[in-house]
């Protein structure tokens, strides 16, 4: 293969990445899927950036994906730290749910058309938590500094 | 009218066209069947996508690109499709090994590895922590649909289009910029240099640069780093404001 | 520095360092020593006055011993130069103007910070310093215990540096400044006790009021300097044209060899100076400034208004320190004034009419402190018709009554502030009386000072009035003299006067005959000699009602009435001991210690005129010529005299004991018996007559009865006709009049206040309603935008990243259609 049609196909795939995050961004709700989202689109990033490193000969693209993981890495403790603080405020990890810091008189944003869980859903894995199961005690509950 | 349409022309009205209804069907509400039905559009919609970009000749390199390129599309459209946190945070692993692979397809064996270690090593896994102390129930409504049904609509078709307005439509009338080499391109490619007649030290070039040219970058970089750390610690420890029950005071102005 | 220039910087210095001092250390750091502003004040200002007495003898020396030869002596002591301009003005070139005024070309404007030492300088430095000492001693036991103890030390100072500069700058400019510092500080002394309403709106009105003359001062000002292109008192010396390098005035080696003098605008050729309706324009304007600043009709009203202050700063500004600055600054402008005797004759018109207004307004007011400051604005006006005389004698006269006016006005008002200190702050006559045993040396040094102000032979008070009573006599008679009408008076006299009329003034009179202007200032005179009378008579009404009659004491003053302390005493004693031989002492003395001046410098006038003769602007020959033409006539002092013993005994004969016909001249005054005659119960009370009862039966018998009731109608219609100029008269009586001010406060109140207030509201809706509505229109549409923006911020993260990557979209999609 060329050097151009394989900067081409690498571009084009990065797009695709790129699209992909930004429509999960857009229509998820999960605050965890949303930060999967914007990892991804960092992911197209990198590797167009790897593509055009190659293409020119030049460390610098790499180094700046060798950044990027950095401050991915950063923004990823941050931004998960901020999510599990949200989640004790709202018990919840739905975006729509933080539209109460909308402009003032603004009508909120309601979820008209909730569908029924599909049958073939019903079984969902799920992650166990580690340990015994603690028993629920309502002044615990309330009180709790950490998660 | 059809006739003033080229052969590329429907080929990437065709891509964009697959590409969005695979998205469509990908994004929630999403069901078994169809994520199946959009696995396969988005799977033909990268082929459409790709076929741009293809030799006339198809060597096998060529024919590894499109099996990568595949796999890590399907994985990152089912990493947004997964109604289930863990499923997502799983396929987006998936994602980063096929970046990965991608990453040694091109010639950086350095960076694949990183990739490999630092994001599907670390990140998603914290990434999984996370999931597993915000929700262990593992099953949510919010997680089953989408806030609005134009916004989906309208990211779909952006998501869609982008590859050609990002790539194809520049590239098609113009040439690419002559690459500049301002290293010996054997380094990057992975080959067997002709010179030494070895495999280029090219991890040992990468950290020279990187220590040399750029190391106030680095001390940035690491600065920052430490200060995620901190914040991060701080957030968890004096974020919290209120000792009531926080969804109480939250969800008031909800109409239901 | 030589010894003058040294003395003359040290003068303003030393307060303005006390002012430094106290306002640095006083609130704060020294705050626990309750009298150190007072003697940080006292110190800095014996400093001050003993400066001025030597500076004074300085000058004296140089008149007498260094410089017989010369016509005057002034010194300018040029600190540093503050302005500069080098192409100010480009003056057209007037074929009219003769060689000295016919500059072309461009005109500098420079301001230096130029000080003069010249008599007049030191006469007023002398006046100012030693009364603010005096009112400084007294002011450390009245403030005592007040809030704002250090506060009013502070502005004590700033107003005695601030009048120091004035009467020692040598510029208008410089002059202007703190003749607005000036009244800055009366301001704040008025407003001193701010908590007061009626002390921060007499502070106020004092502050508009002079803003009123402070206006016509600075037109006046760029009048001279368009016309004179120069705004300096002195002749300077360039030594090259393009360095203005400039010397210092000093009569040995002034000017430099090779230099080129440039005239100022007081010390030019006699004939230089611009006569018509552009030098009566000036001079107008300049006085208008002096009428604000020296409450003069028709700016007066701020002044009894400013004895809302506390007592002292009365005495301050009413004898020593603001007021006189009006007349110094006409004295100054002698020459100005003289080119145009019609502006001599309005100063004169003006203080003869203003003396006696005030005068008459003094005769019913109740409040002591208002009585005081309407005979100063009364003498005031005196000193104004001795400076609109014009001639020598007339402006010394002028400036010797401010002397003598400074000392027994400050005694009387720091009596009246040691009456009120043992009256617990009551200041009507009516609520006290009879204090001459309660307060023994209040009541004798304010006897002392009311005798000089009422012009008692042979306290200063009669010296002074008497030499402005004759030099405006003179000056009617001059006049006279040259318009072919001599009038009947000693032959001497008539001598004087036509040697002085061969040389009378280079102005000429151009809009009034010499005649009618002699009419005129006859006219001033004898207005004059009646509020030398009603003077004398409300001085006495006052002194009777305050200190006379028996025992009152207001509940206020409570027990312990009492005489005050010996700081404010011995000022009270010093002044009174000032007040009654410093006349004297001036008039006579220094007379026979010039007697080596050169031929024909001896005058018969006296000290002060001998002294103030050797000042630049009064030794111009206009002036000079007249140096002969004032002196001390006796059928004048005699009339006034008498005239003031008449005011005396009326006083006495009224106020000593409880009286009547006091109350029944009051009435008379009132027009009660006009409101008799047209009471319609008289008319009924007639009819009751026997008499007239009689002639209507008798009538009545004749079948006449309807003559009768004719008449009885038509008597009650006159009655009825004359009810109209009742109402009227009922506000105008002379008694009203008096008593209410002239209404003036009133006239002002409708006539200009009101309008302006108009103007001031229809603006401000022009301004709040157009203009910030404009400005508020254009300040609501990014509100009106933002409200459409608002529909944006729904709250939902996703949006966000949404209409973000549309965006994105947008510029992709403009880069490709139409980027390269």
């Amino acid at each position: 293969m060329s050097e151009p049609h394989i900067i081409k196909n690498v571009l084009l795939v990065a797009a695709m990445l790129f699209g992909i995050g930004l429509a999960g961004l857009v229509t998820r709700r999960n605050w965890i899927v949303v930060f999967l989202a914007v990892e991804m689109m960092l992911q197209g990033v990198s590797l167009a950036l790897v593509g055009w490193s190659r293409y020119h000969a030049e460390w610098g693209g790499q180094i700046l994906v060798l950044f990027i993981v950095a401050v991915a890495a950063a923004e990823a403790a941050v931004a998960l730290a901020l999510v599990l603080m949200l989640f004790q405020h709202a018990a919840s990890l739905d975006l729509v749910r933080w539209q109460d810091l909308r402009e003032e008189g603004q009508p909120p944003w309601v979820d008209r058309h909730v569908p029924d869980e599909y049958h073939e859903e019903r079984q969902w894995p799920h992650l166990v938590p580690a340990g015994r199961q603690p028993q629920p005690d309502e002044d615990e509950l309330l009180h709790r500094s950490h998660v | 009218m059809f006739q003033h349409l080229s052969f590329g022309g429907m080929l990437l009205a065709a891509a964009i066209v697959v590409m969005a209804a695979g998205l469509y069907l990908l994004l929630p509400p999403s069901s078994l069947i169809r994520r199946r039905a959009g696995s396969v559009l988005v799977v033909l919609g990268t082929g459409a996508y790709l076929a741009h970009a293809t030799e006339a000749a198809v060597d096998a390199e060529q024919i590894l690109f499109w099996l990568l390129a595949g796999f890590t599309v399907l994985a990152a459209c089912l990493s947004m499709a997964m109604p289930n946190a863990v499923y997502a945070a799983l396929w987006f692993a998936a994602t980063l090994g096929g970046v990965a692979s991608l990453m040694f397809w091109l010639g950086a064996q350095f960076l694949g590895a990183v990739t490999i270690i630092i994001y599907a090593g670390a990140i998603v896994v914290m990434f999984l922590f996370v999931i597993m102390l915000a929700q262990p129930g593992g099953r949510a409504l919010y997680d089953r649909i989408s806030w609005s049904g134009s916004a989906k609509v309208t990211a779909v078709v952006l998501a869609a289009i982008l590859p050609a307005v990002l790539v194809v439509w520049p590239l098609q009338d113009a040439t690419l910029p002559a690459p500049v080499h301002a290293e010996k391109p054997e380094a990057f490619t992975g080959a067997v240099s002709p010179d030494s007649g070895s495999y280029p030290p090219q991890t040992a070039m990468l950290g020279r640069d990187f220590y040399s040219r750029y190391w106030v970058h680095l001390e940035l970089a690491g600065t920052l780093l430490l200060a995620a750390l901190v914040g991060a610690t701080v957030i968890v420890l004096y974020g919290r404001t209120s000792r009531t029950p926080a969804s109480s005071q939250i969800s008031k102005r909800r109409v239901p | 520095m030589d010894r003058i220039a040294t003395l003359l910087v040290i003068i303003p210095a030393a307060p303005l360092l006390a002012v430094l001092l106290i306002a640095v250390t006083a609130p704060r750091l020294l705050r626990s020593v309750k009298l150190w502003p007072a003697w940080v004040t006292v110190a800095a200002l014996l400093v001050s006055a003993v400066a001025s007495w030597l500076l004074f003898q300085e000058i004296r020396f140089q008149h007498g011993y260094v410089k017989p030869q010369s016509p005057y002596y002034e010194r300018v002591v040029v600190l540093w130069r503050w302005a500069e301009i080098a192409d100010a003005m480009w003056r057209v070139p007037q074929p009219q103007q003769d060689a000295s005024t016919a500059e072309t070309g461009a005109i500098r404007f420079a301001v230096d910070v130029a000080l003069r030492a010249d008599a007049l300088t030191a006469f007023m430095l002398v006046t100012v310093t030693s009364v603010a000492f005096l009112v400084a001693v007294f002011s450390i036991g009245y403030m005592a215990g007040d809030r704002g103890y250090w506060r009013y030390f502070c502005y004590f100072n700033l107003f005695v540096f601030s009048m120091t500069m004035l009467v020692s700058a040598s510029n208008f400019l410089l002059l202007f400044v703190f003749w607005e510092a000036v009244g800055l500080c009366s301001y704040l002394l008025i407003g001193f006790w701010y908590e007061k309403p009626e002390a921060a709106a007499a502070g106020k009105k004092a502050f508009l009021v002079n803003r009123v003359g402070d206006f016509g001062f600075l037109l006046g000002m760029m009048l001279i300097w368009i016309t004179y292109g120069t705004l300096d008192f002195h002749a300077s010396a360039v030594v090259h044209p393009s360095q203005s390098l400039r010397q210092a005035v000093d009569s040995d080696n002034f000017p430099p060899p090779g230099s080129k003098i440039e005239p100022g605008v007081l010390s030019r050729a006699p004939e230089s100076y611009v006569k018509g309706l552009t030098g009566l324009a000036i001079c107008l304007l300049l006085f208008l400034g002096a009428c604000g600043k020296s409450a003069q009709f028709p700016l007066h009203i701020w002044l009894p208004d400013a004895m809302e202050g506390p007592t002292p700063v009365s005495a301050l500004i009413h004898a020593a320190t603001m007021v006189t600055a009006g007349v110094y600054l006409v004295a100054r402008c002698t020459p100005l004034f003289v080119a145009v005797p019609e502006a001599q004759l309005v100063v004169a018109g003006i203080g003869a009419f203003t003396a006696l207004l005030a005068a008459l307004i003094a005769l019913t007011q109740f409040d002591l402190k208002r009585v005081l400051a309407y005979s100063t604005i009364s003498q005031l006006g005196y000193m104004f018709l001795g400076l609109g005389a014009g001639s020598l004698a007339g402006i010394a006269s002028g400036m010797f009554h401010l002397f003598t006016h400074a000392f027994f006005k400050a005694l009387l008002f720091l009596a009246a502030g040691s009456v009120m200190h043992a009256m617990g702050n009551v200041i009507d006559m009516r609520r006290f009386g009879g204090l001459r045993r309660l307060l023994p040396w209040t009541h004798w040094t304010f006897l002392v000072g009311a005798l000089a102000l009422a012009g008692v032979f042979p306290l200063s008070g009669f010296w002074s009035k008497d030499a402005i009573l004759g030099s405006v006599h003179d000056r009617a008679h001059e006049l006279g003299h040259v318009s072919g009408t001599p009038p009947a008076t000693q032959p001497e006299t008539n001598h004087a006067a036509a040697e002085a009329a061969q040389h009378i003034s280079h102005g000429t009179w151009t809009w009034l005959s010499p005649a009618v202007a002699s009419r005129c200032y006859q006219i001033c005179y004898y207005l004059a000699v009646a509020a030398a009378f009603l003077t004398a008579f409300y001085t006495f009404r006052a002194f009777f009602m305050t200190f006379y009659g028996e025992l009152r004491v207001p509940a206020e003053a409570g027990h312990h009435a009492h005489e005050s302390p010996p700081v404010m005493v011995v000022p009270l004693v010093v002044l009174a001991v000032g007040a009654a031989v410093a006349g004297l002492l001036l008039d006579r003395s220094y007379r026979h210690t010039v007697e080596h001046l050169p031929e024909g410098r001896v005058s018969t006038a006296n000290a002060v005129t001998d002294f103030l003769g050797y000042t630049p602007q009064l030794a111009i020959p206009a002036v000079e010529a007249t140096r002969h033409a004032g002196g001390f006539h006796l059928d004048i002092a005699a009339v006034s005299l008498l005239l003031a013993l008449a005011g005396m005994g009326l006083a006495a004969y009224l106020y000593l004991e409880e009286r009547t016909e006091a109350e029944f001249l009051a009435a008379l005054f009132r027009f009660e018996w006009y409101r008799k005659l047209v009471d319609s119960q008289n008319l009924i009370r007639l009819r009751r007559r026997p008499l007239v009862a009689r002639i209507e039966s008798v009538a009545g018998r004749l079948g006449l009865r309807w003559l009768v009731r004719l008449a009885g109608y038509a008597v009650l219609s006159v009655v009825w006709l004359l009810t109209v100029p009742l109402m009227i008269g009922y506000f105008v009586s002379p008694y009203r009049l008096s008593a209410d001010r002239f209404y003036f406060d009133e006239l002002y109140t409708w006539l200009v206040v009101r309008p302006l207030r108009g103007v001031a509201r229809l603006l401000a809706a022009v301004d709040m309603g157009i203009v910030d509505g404009l400005v508020n229109l254009i300040g609501r549409i990014p509100v009106w935008v933002g409200d459409l923006m608002r529909a944006l911020q729904m709250g939902v993260l996703s949006f966000y990243a949404l209409s973000m990557a549309l965006g994105l979209l947008i510029i992709l999609w403009v880069r490709l259609m139409w980027g390269t």
